[in-house]
C-alpha cells in the first residue's frame, strides 16, 4: 500500500493545525501571562494555542489508522487563480485607474474561469457587469469613486 | 396585555417605509439565492454585510434575517424541478419533490412547499415570540461563569454535531477563537498577533473573513462546473392547485414537522438541515405505507419543509435572548449587531425593545411577502433558473469588492478579502468547514472576556465553573456530547474494520 499524501486530508490538517497552535502558543510567550485571578493578555492565546496543538496532533495521529480518502486533493489552479486574481486586480486598479477600468478588466479576467464561454459572450458579460456596477454604485448609491475619465 | 403593547411597538417599527423596504429586499434576495443553486444564504449574507454599515441597526437585521428565512422558501424550488438542492436543508426536498415533478405534479409540489414553509415559519415565530422574553429573563441572572459555560456548550455542540469529524470541527472552532484574539486586548491595550500591521489593531475584520471564506471561496468552487440541467416544466397557476387528498395528507405532517423544527432549531448546532432530515425520518416511521417515500409522497416533502422553516425562526431564540448564536448564520447576524455597537445578550430585549419587537413583526410581514412571492410569482423564479452561472459570478465578484471597499473606502480591505479567499479555497480542499471557525471567531472575544471576569470575581479559583450549578450542568452536557462523539467514533471504527475483515474473507473465498 502506498503512502498517498494527497489522500490523507486529516493527516495534513492535523499537522497544519498543530503547527498553527504551537506557533501561537510560542509567539504569545511575549505577552504577560498574569495569574488566574488577573489574567494578562497572553493567557487566553497560550491556552488556545496549546489546545489547538493537541487537537492537531490527535487528528494527525488518529488519521494514520484511518482509511485513505476516496478522492485525492485536486487543486484547480487555473480556475482558482483567475477568480481570486480578479479580486486582487480590482483592488490594485481601483485607485489608479478608476471604477470603469477596474471593473471592466477584472470582470473580463473573471469570465476566463469559465472555459466554455466564447469571446463574444465574455465581452457581453463584461460590458453588462460594468454598466450595472457604474449605474448602481456610482449613480444610484452615489458612492465616491473616480470613474477613470 | 404586555404582549399586545410589545407587538404594537414592533408594528410601529416594522411598518416604517425604510424597514418595509429592507424587509422586502431581504426576502426577495433570499428567495432568489435560495432558488439559484451555487450560492447559499451564508454567502449572500456575507456579501450583504457591508450594506449594514450604511443603514440603521434594525433595518440591517431585518434585511439579513429576511435573506435567511427567504432562502428557506426558495431552496425547495430547484430541488423539486431539477433535483438540485439550493441549500443544505433542501436536500430532503429532492427526495420526494423531484419524483412529484416527474409525475407532472411540479406545480402542486411548489404550492404545497410554500404553504408548508408558511405554516412552519408561523409556528416557529410563535415559539420565538412566546419563549424569548422568558429565556432572556433567565439569562439576566447569569454571571460570567454561566456565560462562559454556555459558550463552551454552544461551540462544542456546533462543532461536533455539524461536521462529520468531531476533532476537525473542534479544531476549526479553536482556530477561529485564536483568530478572534488578534488585535488590541481590551483589558490591557496590548496589541496581540498584529505583526506590526496597524490595520490589524482593530482585529481581523469580520467582513473580510466572512466574504473571503464564504462568498469568494463559494464562487471559486461553483464556477466552470458542468452545466446544470435546464428546467423544462412550465408552471402555471392552474397546475399549482393541489388535490384535496394532497392537502389532507399534509396537514398533520406539516404540524409535526413544525414542532420538530421549532425544537431543534432553538438548540445550538442543530440548525435547519438536521431538522428537515429528522422530520423526514419521523414521517417515514409514522406513515401507513413507508414504501411511498422517495416516489413522490407529499408528506415527505411538506413535513421537512415545515421543519426547516420553523427551525430557521427558532434559531433566533438563543441568538436574541442570550446572545449565543446556534449556527454560523446567526453568528453573522450577531456580528452585524456588534458592528452597530449593540451588545447582544439577555438585556437586548429590554434595552432595545423596538429592535426586538420590530424584528418579530417584520418576520410576520416577511413571511406574508414570501407567500406572495412564491405562489403568484413563482414563474419568475423558475425562469431565473435558466440564467447560466457564468453570467452571475463575475457580477458577484465585483459586488464583493465594492461592498467591502465601501465600508472604509480602503483597498486594503479588498486585499484582506483576497487573502481570506485564498485561505478559504485551500481550506475547502482539505474539507475544513469554515462555519465553526467563524462561530469561534465571533464568540472568541466575548468568551475571553467572560472567562477573565469569572476568574477575577472568583479570585482566581478555577473551580468556579463547576461549583456554580448552572455553569456545572452546562459544562456537563458539553462533556456528554464529547464523550458521545468519542464513543460513536469508536463504534464506527470497529464496524468499519469488521466490514473490511468480512470483505477480506469474502474476497479470499471468492
Amino acid at each position: 500500500m502506498q503512502f498517498n499524501l494527497l489522500k490523507r486530508r486529516n493527516l495534513i490538517s492535523g499537522i497544519l493545525l498543530a503547527a498553527v497552535g504551537i506557533f501561537a502558543a510560542v509567539y504569545a510567550q511575549r505577552y504577560n501571562m498574569g495569574s488566574l485571578a488577573r489574567m494578562g493578555p497572553g493567557f487566553f492565546p497560550v491556552v488556545l494555542g496549546v489546545l489547538l496543538g493537541f487537537i492537531g496532533i490527535a487528528l494527525a495521529a488518529v488519521s494514520l489508522f484511518e482509511a485513505l480518502d476516496e478522492e485525492p486533493i485536486r487543486v484547480e489552479w487555473r480556475k482558482a487563480s483567475i477568480i481570486l486574481g480578479s479580486i486582487l486586480i480590482f483592488a490594485l486598479l481601483l485607485r489608479p485607474a478608476g471604477l470603469i477600468l477596474a471593473t471592466g478588466i477584472s470582470t473580463f479576467i473573471a469570465t476566463m474561469a469559465d472555459q466554455k464561454l466564447t469571446f463574444y459572450k465574455r465581452a457581453l458579460i463584461t460590458f453588462a457587469v460594468t454598466v450595472i456596477t457604474v449605474v448602481i454604485f456610482y449613480y444610484l448609491l452615489n458612492m465616491r469613486f473616480s470613474l477613470g475619465w | 396585555m404586555d404582549m399586545i403593547n410589545n407587538l404594537a411597538l414592533g408594528a410601529q417599527t416594522a411598518f416604517t417605509l425604510e424597514n418595509l423596504m429592507f424587509c422586502f429586499f431581504g426576502v426577495t434576495l433570499g428567495t432568489l439565492i435560495g432558488v439559484l443553486p451555487g450560492i447559499g444564504a451564508l454567502a449572500a449574507i456575507s456579501i450583504l454585510l457591508p450594506v449594514t454599515f450604511h443603514i440603521p441597526a434594525t433595518a440591517a437585521i431585518v434585511m439579513l434575517a429576511g435573506v435567511y428565512y427567504g432562502a428557506q422558501y426558495g431552496g425547495s424550488t430547484a430541488a423539486i424541478l431539477l433535483r438540485l438542492p439550493g441549500h443544505p436543508a433542501s436536500v430532503v426536498a429532492c427526495l420526494d419533490g423531484y419524483p412529484m415533478a416527474q409525475q407532472g405534479r411540479a406545480g402542486a409540489a411548489l404550492f404545497m412547499t410554500t404553504i408548508a414553509s408558511f405554516i412552519g415559519a408561523t409556528v416557529g415565530m410563535l415559539a420565538l415570540i412566546l419563549f424569548s422574553p422568558g429565556i432572556a429573563a433567565i439569562g439576566l441572572k447569569f454571571g460570567p461563569a454561566e456565560y462562559f459555560a454556555l459558550m463552551v456548550l454552544g461551540l462544542i455542540a456546533a462543532s461536533i454535531l455539524s461536521s462529520g469529524n468531531a476533532l476537525r470541527g473542534f479544531g476549526m472552532v479553536v482556530l477561529g477563537l485564536l483568530m478572534g484574539v488578534v488585535g488590541t486586548d481590551v483589558n490591557t491595550g496590548v496589541n496581540r498577533f498584529t505583526f506590526g500591521y496597524i490595520e490589524l489593531w482593530d482585529g481581523i475584520s469580520l467582513l473580510a473573513l466572512a466574504m473571503g471564506m464564504f462568498g469568494l471561496s463559494e464562487v471559486v468552487q461553483s464556477a466552470n462546473n458542468d452545466d446544470a440541467p435546464k428546467v423544462k416544466d412550465k408552471i402555471t397557476l392552474k397546475s399549482m392547485i393541489p388535490t384535496k387528498q394532497e392537502f389532507r395528507d399534509s396537514v398533520f405532517p406539516m404540524l409535526r414537522g413544525s414542532g420538530i423544527g421549532s425544537f431543534l432549531g432553538s438548540l445550538p448546532g442543530a440548525g435547519a438541515s438536521l431538522s428537515s432530515f429528522m422530520s423526514y425520518a419521523v414521517e417515514k416511521k409514522v406513515a401507513k405505507d413507508p414504501s411511498r417515500f422517495g416516489k413522490g409522497a407529499i408528506e415527505g416533502l411538506t413535513a421537512p419543509e415545515s421543519a426547516n422553516n420553523a427551525g430557521a425562526q427558532t434559531s433566533f431564540i438563543p441568538t436574541l435572548s442570550l446572545g449565543i448564536p446556534g449556527d454560523v448564520v446567526m453568528a453573522l447576524i450577531l456580528g452585524a449587531l456588534i458592528i452597530h455597537g449593540i451588545t447582544p445578550g439577555p438585556q437586548l430585549i429590554t434595552q432595545q425593545p423596538d429592535l426586538f419587537w420590530g424584528l418579530m413583526v417584520s418576520f410576520i410581514i416577511g413571511n406574508i411577502m414570501l407567500v406572495i412571492l412564491n405562489i403568484p410569482m413563482i414563474g419568475i423564479w423558475v425562469s431565473l433558473l435558466r440564467i447560466p452561472y457564468a453570467a452571475l459570478y463575475p457580477a458577484i465578484l465585483v459586488f464583493i469588492s465594492i461592498g467591502v471597499y465601501s465600508v472604509n473606502n480602503n483597498t486594503f480591505d479588498i486585499i484582506m478579502v483576497f487573502i481570506f479567499g485564498v485561505m478559504g479555497y485551500f481550506m475547502s480542499l482539505l474539507r475544513w468547514d469554515a462555519a465553526p471557525l467563524l462561530l469561534g471567531f465571533i464568540l472568541g472575544p466575548m468568551m475571553e472576556e467572560h472567562f477573565r471576569r469569572a476568574l477575577l470575581l472568583a479570585r482566581g479559583d478555577i473551580t468556579v465553573f463547576i461549583s456554580r450549578p448552572i455553569s456545572a450542568s452546562l459544562l456537563a452536557v458539553a462533556a456528554l456530547i464529547i464523550s458521545w462523539a468519542i464513543v460513536s467514533y469508536c463504534i464506527n471504527a470497529r464496524k468499519r474494520s469488521t466490514h473490511k475483515h468480512t470483505n477480506a474473507i469474502k474476497s479470499e473465498a471468492g
